[in-house]
């Protein structure tokens, strides 16, 4: 563990928590979210259209409206993509809820802090509850994401390494954005401006 | 780890390959919603075929455009969305499986050679030679499956972990089913009665 922090450049120790693993959820549903909304959307536009056309026309012409198969068939394809909305606006408390069950059945409860130290060649991950330690080259990082309160490395396997901004250790987080844009070339970035 | 050797009951070692890992998927593919999905599809999916025969024939016959009306544009699309998806429930284990293989090739730079040991109170799960791994009690596995080459411990929140036959220490199939049916007597087996 020593020579680990004698060739680190600064290090991160943080443990899980339901706004990491939002951000997960978020950063890696992204596009399928907006596709969903915008989905959604148009086609909430369209059955309001033809839902108050047959509303009115009923009023109109006093034909009853429940008895008209398109009425329901409106009502069933709302309700589908009502319960489609609803179902996605929760799934980040809901997936962050179910990773941290599942990380306290792992770990029988404790809280497993993870102390990650940035060294030049790579990263080395220390798990106090389970005392196992690996190593991840930058090499493998294909996405730099940075949110509101943490910064994102998402591997080629799609495995997301999440860095809370207020866990870092002698290092400020312009610091933080300028090492990861110098050890991670070839990955996406949207990291910050040095000046957001 | 020379104490935990001492303690353990059982042990296993293995590869996680991808044939184990498809194996493991397919059997915990969820079957009730598979048989929903038939019961209501494949009416939906008969109408379709039926519809777009009988048009493809029509049009044939008269030279009529084939794609005429919302309601055979609704029967294409249906049908698309159908095949799609059962594609995609088909290959799910496959895909699953090469999934989780190449993360742990990334995770620890080879494939994962997993050891388990049954300790007296709990189960011992090590990713690698030297990490000490992390220990499960019994109580939070809810379901054991016995495939052809697997037995497979699921927990209360979905977790799965897999042992391979062939990578049993000490034991053979039988001893090991009847030392879990004792260390996890309430839990849901499928265990294969034996020849």
């Amino acid at each position: 563990m020593e020579s680990t922090e004698q060739t680190a450049r600064f290090t991160c120790t943080c443990g899980p928590s339901e706004e990491t693993f939002r951000q997960i959820y978020l950063t890696a549903h992204k596009s399928w979210r907006i596709f969903w909304f915008i989905f959604a959307g148009a086609f909430l536009i369209y059955i309001g259209y033809h839902m108050t056309n047959r509303i009115l026309w009923s009023l109109y012409a006093g034909e009853p409206l429940l008895t008209e198969p398109m009425f329901w068939l409106f009502i069933g394809e709302l309700a589908l993509v009502g319960f489609l909305t609803a179902w996605e606006l929760t799934g980040p408390k809901r997936y962050a809820k179910k990773q941290l069950r599942r990380i306290a059945e792992t770990y029988g409860g404790k809280d497993p802090i993870v102390r990650v130290s940035f060294c030049d060649d790579e990263m080395r991950i220390y798990n106090e509850a389970s005392d196992s330690r690996m190593q991840m080259s930058y090499a493998t990082i294909a996405r730099c994401v940075e949110t509101k309160t943490a910064f994102l490395l998402i591997t080629q396997e799609k495995q997301f390494l999440s860095f809370p901004k207020d866990c870092f250790e002698g290092i400020d987080i312009p610091g933080v954005r300028a090492f990861f844009d110098a050890k991670c070339p070839n990955a996406k970035r949207n990291l910050k401006k040095a000046d957001a | 780890m020379e104490q935990m050797t001492q303690s353990a009951g059982a042990r296993a070692q293995f590869v996680l390959t991808d044939a184990y890992a498809r194996e493991m998927y397919r059997s915990i593919r969820p079957r009730v919603l598979i048989i929903l999905g038939i019961v209501f599809f494949v009416p939906v999916l008969v109408y379709c075929i039926t519809k777009i025969a009988w048009r493809a024939l029509f049009s044939y016959v008269t030279g009529a455009a084939f794609l005429e009306g919302v309601s055979m544009w609704l029967a294409v699309a249906l049908l698309l969305a159908y095949l799609v998806g059962f594609i995609w429930l088909l290959f799910a284990p496959r895909r699953r499986a090469k999934h989780l293989v190449r993360r742990m090739h990334e995770l620890y730079g080879a494939p994962a050679q997993i050891r388990v040991s049954f300790l007296p109170d709990a189960m011992k799960v090590q990713m690698t030679a030297e990490s000490p791994g992390i220990s499960l009690a019994y109580p939070v596995f809810v379901r054991c499956l016995e495939t052809s080459n697997l037995f497979l411990f699921v927990t209360r929140e979905k977790q799965l972990f897999p042992v391979a036959k062939q990578g049993l220490l000490d034991v053979d199939e039988e001893t090991f089913k009847k030392s879990i049916a004792l260390k996890c007597p309430d839990i849901k087996r499928n265990w294969r009665i034996a020849e």
